[in-house]
């Protein structure tokens, strides 16, 4: 009787063990799902498809706020703005209500694994959701919207700086915010913005989009302050533009940003005849090269700048709570030897049933927005009526040669110009797909040779990879859409290097 | 040990709850979050309604025009960190003001296109009895317009939350503003630190 006791107090823990090790396996499931369809998209997986798969997702409750942002992100890229605005609040509900600490979950991620704490966003997603949420509000016309979403983005960034003055400071949501006020006839509000985008590029020592530089210029010249538009003048080499009857603000997201993985060690206590196993969370090497948009208006071409590198932001996210993790990772690695090594005194099978099971179950969290573009890019055009010529060189996709690519675009058709009737004001949609089928095949035939090249590009050495950046200012461009714009509004327009269609909304 | 595997076993167990609903008064007060609620719409379309009931200017219109004011709402814009639908608050402040008997409300603009539409529909099927003629709509003598601004400020877990809602009633004919009304709510939200 008393061995029969003894046997159940023993096999208790490692039945719970072995429990959550099943349950959690749901949570690392989903990520590795999510991962996959990052993957498939940064190849040739259509966004249609991609959502389909996001949507038959089973979720767990912990990756509720990871897969809404990700579902959200798509459908708005894919022009599906109700549906993104109802996933994007369901995240941004989730994450405001899991900001306080969890003595369930802590306990969890300190005996398991860090899956067992529900995902709350990095301060990034945090802040990034209202950009999203923002572009979502615009694209469906609503100016009031986008405004409340700016406005709860600075009550956020305000509060996540209060700790670090860099954390969650986004240039392309403050950029944004400038882009609603100004729409919203707000013109100190929105020269505020600008301005707190120019200072967090700066703090970064980044590049400042010209687009930016000629809001701070106009801006301070429309509401008086000479002295300040003059220096922006010096200081940036430009002029205040010339009377204009609208402006389109053009967006453009490139590529998707890298995934995590898993740096697992495990190695072998030989005093205890124990497997010790630490698993963390890294991202590999940035293998992102810059793809820019291009927007022919009157003549005169301008050219998309990156105002936010994602793929920096999240590396820098997970470099802000490596301390944190490595130290649960310590304490978990801690905990589980000792509960093997107390078994292993009991009985040698169970605790080697034990040991194993806490290899098992230690694996990264690798959760995190992994459908994000690597790259925010933004410009502005002043046209009066006439005709936008928009083209990119398919986002992230293009690594091959110039030469091989080139070759191919050459062959392909010229793109579809909207028909007009499809222009009309107050279309806030212009879903310019190219329209032959040769065409598609063509671009098919192209992203195929270039997810080659990048596969190849992998095993070459580094130096390849450099050259590779370099060329990428040369690689030809794609025309993606020619927009008969007749209207005499202001416009927002997002380009995704995921889909062909021009996203646009007239105010 | 034991008590970790307790501990654990509570954790997976408390996800087995069932959903519960319980039925409350629809002028009960019930702060969940500390954004702007129904009892903030209500209250403050109240408290700005007895307000504006109370003023000079609907005695001296009445004195001058022999008959009760004609009010349209325009729009209240909503310019807070919240996506409020402004259309129950104007609701709100509709019923109040139809219910005391000292004001007439004529249709706004998004609604009297239904109501024109329906008239051209009676024109051509209703009785010569119970058709209603087009050119006989009342004109409004006074429009109410406004906005609901925030003021917002937050540490890590607690916020004050400051709403200013200011309405405008504007003479239709010479824009002249008979009343300008100001409703202020101020709420400290304590978000929790811990959590299960």
């Amino acid at each position: 009787m008393g061995k029969l006791s003894q046997i159940k107090t023993v096999k208790l823990p490692v039945l719970i063990i072995a429990l959550l090790s099943f349950i959690l396996s749901g949570c690392a499931a989903n990520n590795r799902n999510m991962s996959d369809v990052a993957k498939q998209l940064r190849h040739n997986l259509p966004v249609e498809t991609a959502v389909t798969k996001l949507e038959a997702m089973k979720v767990e409750s912990q990756s509720v706020a990871q897969y809404a942002l990700n579902l959200g992100y798509l459908q708005l890229v894919n022009g599906d703005y109700q549906n993104a605005l109802v996933n994007f609040e369901k995240a941004k509900q989730t994450m405001a209500s899991l900001q306080a600490i969890s003595i369930s979950e802590n306990l969890g991620s300190a005996t398991v694994n860090e899956t067992f704490r529900s995902y709350s966003g990095w301060p990034t997603d945090q802040v990034l959701v209202h950009g999203m949420m923002a572009m979502a509000y615009l694209l469906n016309n609503d100016l009031n919207g986008a405004r409340v979403e700016i406005l709860q983005a600075d009550v956020r960034m305000n509060k996540l700086a209060e700790s670090d003055k860099d954390k969650g400071q986004l240039a392309f949501v403050r950029y944004l915010a400038g882009v609603v006020y100004e729409l919203n006839d707000e013109i100190d509000s929105a020269l505020i913005s600008y301005r707190m985008a120019l200072s967090i590029l700066e703090s970064r020592t980044e590049a400042i989009p010209p687009s930016l530089q000629q809001s701070l210029i106009d801006l301070t010249a429309q509401i008086g302050l000479t002295q300040e538009s003059k220096q922006y003048q010096k200081k940036f080499r430009l002029t205040v533009s010339k009377a204009y009857s609208n402006k389109q603000f053009i967006f453009a997201f490139d590529g998707v940003v890298t995934q995590m993985q898993q740096a697992k060690s495990t190695l072998w206590w030989d005093i205890d005849d124990v497997y010790l196993s630490v698993a963390l969370p890294k991202f590999p090497r940035n293998n992102y090269v810059l793809s820019k948009s291009y927007i022919e208006a009157q003549g005169h071409e301008e050219v998309t700048y990156e105002i936010e590198n994602i793929e920096s932001r999240a590396r820098e996210d997970l470099q802000a709570r490596m301390p944190a993790i490595t130290a649960m990772a310590l304490a978990r690695a801690a905990t589980k030897y000792q509960t093997v090594k107390e078994l292993n005194k009991k009985d040698n099978v169970l605790g080697a049933f034990a040991n194993v099971l806490t290899i098992v179950s230690e694996v990264a969290d690798l959760r995190h927005w992994g459908l994000l573009p690597s790259s925010i890019q933004v410009a502005t055009t002043y046209a009066t009526t006439g005709t936008l010529k928009l083209s990119n060189s398919y986002g992230q996709q293009t690594l091959g040669t110039p030469d091989n690519v080139s070759d191919k675009h050459e062959k392909a058709p010229a793109v579809a110009a909207i028909p007009a009737s499809s222009q009309s004001e107050g279309d806030d949609i212009a879903s310019v797909q190219q329209d032959s089928e040769q065409n598609s095949n063509e671009q098919l035939i192209s992203r195929k040779l270039n997810t080659k090249s990048k596969a190849a590009r992998k095993r070459a050495p580094s130096e390849a990879v450099l050259k590779e950046r370099q060329s990428a200012e040369k690689t030809p461009k794609q025309d993606i859409a020619y927009l008969n714009y007749t209207s005499n509004k202001n416009a927002v327009i997002l380009l995704s290097s995921l889909t062909n269609k021009v996203h646009i909304a007239n105010f | 040990m034991r008590l970790l595997a307790v501990i654990l076993s509570v954790v997976i167990l408390s996800a087995c709850g069932s959903t519960k609903v319980q039925r409350l008064d629809s002028s009960e007060t019930v702060d969940l979050s500390g954004a702007w609620n129904d009892s903030d719409s209500r209250m403050t379309a109240e408290t700005m309604v007895a307000d504006v009931l109370n003023r000079p200017w609907i005695n001296r219109h009445v004195s001058q025009k022999g008959k009760p004011p004609t009010v349209i709402v325009g729009s209240i814009k909503n310019l807070t960190h919240e996506h409020i639908n402004t259309n129950t608050f104007v609701s709100d402040i509709e019923r109040e003001l139809i219910n005391s008997g000292m004001v007439e409300f004529v249709a706004s603009a998004n609604q009297r296109g239904d109501i024109r539409e329906e008239r051209k529909d009676q024109d051509l099927n209703s009785t010569e009895a119970t058709r209603n003629a087009a050119g006989q709509e009342i004109g409004a003598d006074y429009m109410l317009t406004g906005q609901i601004n925030t003021i917002i400020d937050a540490n890590a877990s607690t916020q004050v939350r400051y709403y200013q809602v200011d309405l405008t009633l504007i003479s239709m004919a010479d824009n002249r503003k008979v009343w300008v009304g100001q409703e202020k709510i101020k709420k400290l939200v304590e978000n929790a630190k811990l959590r299960y």
